[in-house]
């Protein structure tokens, strides 16, 4: 049995997502959130709920370690984020999904490219596993005209969809979206509530935000509640 | 006199706001050269490091920019050496007759004019259409979505494009110069009572390793330049449309002023 490193502990006895303290600000907006206290357990799916979009979606940035705090600790699967510098943060992000309304494809590749990007960058993918994984989702979400096509050549929800499909195909441990029921419509959106159920149930967290109650409905949240700046309790398994 | 009198008269009021906008602009321009400098620091750190992943991405980026940089810009770059050979030619003719033609030709195309007027080619084609590039891959965070894939822009987007700029002004140097000199060569024949082969082997005689090495290293030096000058401007582009045209702009007229700098320094640093 390998020694873990300095920092870390066995991963199935910690919460996903630890902060503590943290403090985050977006200079653009004149936006911060101060003293953020949040610990989110393994399988859960919570909603956050805010006053202000804007706010929420810079605490999902942070979350998502797009945005960095200036203050506090981020722990993600038990380690602590060096948030020094960006390539240290890439295979964290690696296994965060994260959908939010500027979200993007690289528009120089086709959208099966984009799809496959990743996959084929990193050395330790299962091809065959991903191959099938994708086919099965773009046959899902309606996506199978798009792909030979550069994402400026497929209408607006064929590439929020494509964008979804690609977020799924990371498997990712840690899933954001920002109303997602725009992203997949209501016609996909209990198969994206399926997606959703399996990555709880391998240990995943899934938080988001939304307009739609029926999604509280069906994933049964906790909830998060953003306020002046800061959350308003802490969670706790 | 104003100011031993009156301590808060609008000399005193002019010295100070002066004075605080030399600082302020003095201060300002240290902060964007160790900005540059730092960027240009990393992007060199990647010529001695090996990507972790994505290799075959990496190695595909790189010949796409060289195919973009150096194979599309040699319809452009051999008929202007040619004219620009030619012209230079037949001035130095006008000026000095018959005598030292190889010798003005070296002086001029080899020593200056090619290495510029190469680097100036791919600031043209090259450096605006890279700063366009990244501008709207951050404006429209296509860097991000990269990034949240676990993907290294630095390697994929920074790396391909210096190794394939510099590369590029490299080569395409050496073709201009080729063909600037095959230019003079046509020139001396049909226009001079020189013999056919009298131009080349006066350029033959004239040109010496430090010509070749001093080329090669502004051709270099006008690469490093203009790639980091045009990522750097990519990258900081601020998040609105409206800032794209500016920041390729703004890197165009930098890069070549820079290129025009460093020039100066290299003929400087080896000629006199």
């Amino acid at each position: 049995m390998s020694t873990p490193a300095p920092g870390e502990t066995d991963a199935a006895d910690n919460p996903l997502v630890q902060l503590k303290s943290v403090s985050v600000n977006d200079s653009w907006k004149g936006l911060s959130l101060t003293d953020m206290d949040v610990t989110l357990p393994r399988g859960a799916a919570v909603q956050l709920v805010s006053d202000s979009p804007a706010s929420a979606h810079l605490l999902m940035r942070c979350l998502a370690t797009l945005d960095w705090p200036w203050r506090g600790t981020y722990r993600f699967n038990g380690v602590k984020l060096p948030f020094t510098r960006y390539e240290k943060l890439l295979d964290v992000k690696r296994t965060i999904g994260y959908l939010y309304p500027m979200a993007a494809m690289v528009r120089n590749r086709t959208v099966e490219e984009n799809l496959d990007y990743q996959a084929n960058y990193f050395n330790d993918t299962d091809i065959p596993r991903h191959q099938g994984l994708k086919e099965s989702l773009v046959k899902g979400f309606g996506t199978q005209a798009a792909l030979p096509f550069c994402p400026e050549l497929v209408s607006a929800m064929e590439q929020r969809r494509a964008i979804v499909v690609r977020e799924l195909l990371k498997e990712p441990t840690l899933f954001l979206a920002e109303y997602p029921e725009e992203f997949v419509g209501r016609g996909y959106l209990s198969l994206f509530i399926g997606e959703i159920r399996k990555l709880l149930s391998r240990g995943g967290v899934f938080v988001y935000t939304t307009n739609y109650r029926g999604l509280g409905k069906e994933l049964k949240p906790l909830t998060l509640r953003l306020e002046n700046g800061t959350l308003s309790k802490e969670l706790v398994p | 006199m104003i100011l031993t009198t009156n301590p808060q008269g609008p000399s005193l009021k002019w010295i100070g706001r002066t004075c605080g906008y030399v600082g302020r602009t003095t201060l300002d321009l240290m902060g964007k050269s160790f900005v540059r400098a730092a960027f240009t620091f990393r992007i060199l750190t990647l010529l001695v490091r090996r990507p972790k992943n994505g290799r075959r991405q990496v190695k595909r980026a790189v010949i796409e920019q060289i195919y973009f940089t150096a194979v599309q810009a040699l319809p452009l770059i051999i008929p202007l050496a040619l004219l620009v050979g030619s012209a230079m030619i037949i001035q130095f003719s006008k000026l000095s007759g018959d005598l030292e033609l190889g010798k003005a030709a070296v002086i001029l195309i080899i020593r200056e004019i090619g290495p510029l007027i190469t680097a100036l080619v791919v600031i043209l084609r090259s450096a605006t259409a890279v700063t366009a590039e990244m501008s709207c891959m951050t404006v429209f965070n296509e860097i991000e979505a990269m990034e949240m894939a676990g993907v290294d822009p630095m390697w994929v987007l920074s790396y391909s494009r210096f190794t394939g700029i510099t590369s590029a002004v490299v080569c395409l140097f050496v073709v201009f110069d080729l063909a600037a000199l095959l230019g003079g060569h046509i020139v001396t024949w049909v226009t001079t009572s020189q013999g056919s082969n009298n131009f080349l082997f006066e350029v033959a005689r004239a040109i010496s390793g430090t010509d070749l090495v001093v080329s090669l290293v502004k051709a270099l030096l006008f690469g490093l330049i203009i790639t980091v000058v045009s990522l750097f401007h990519g990258y900081t582009t601020v998040r609105k449309v409206s800032r794209i045209p500016v920041s390729v702009s703004q890197a165009s007229v930098e890069s070549f002023f820079v290129c025009m700098i460093v020039n100066a320094f290299v003929s400087i640093v080896f000629y006199l």
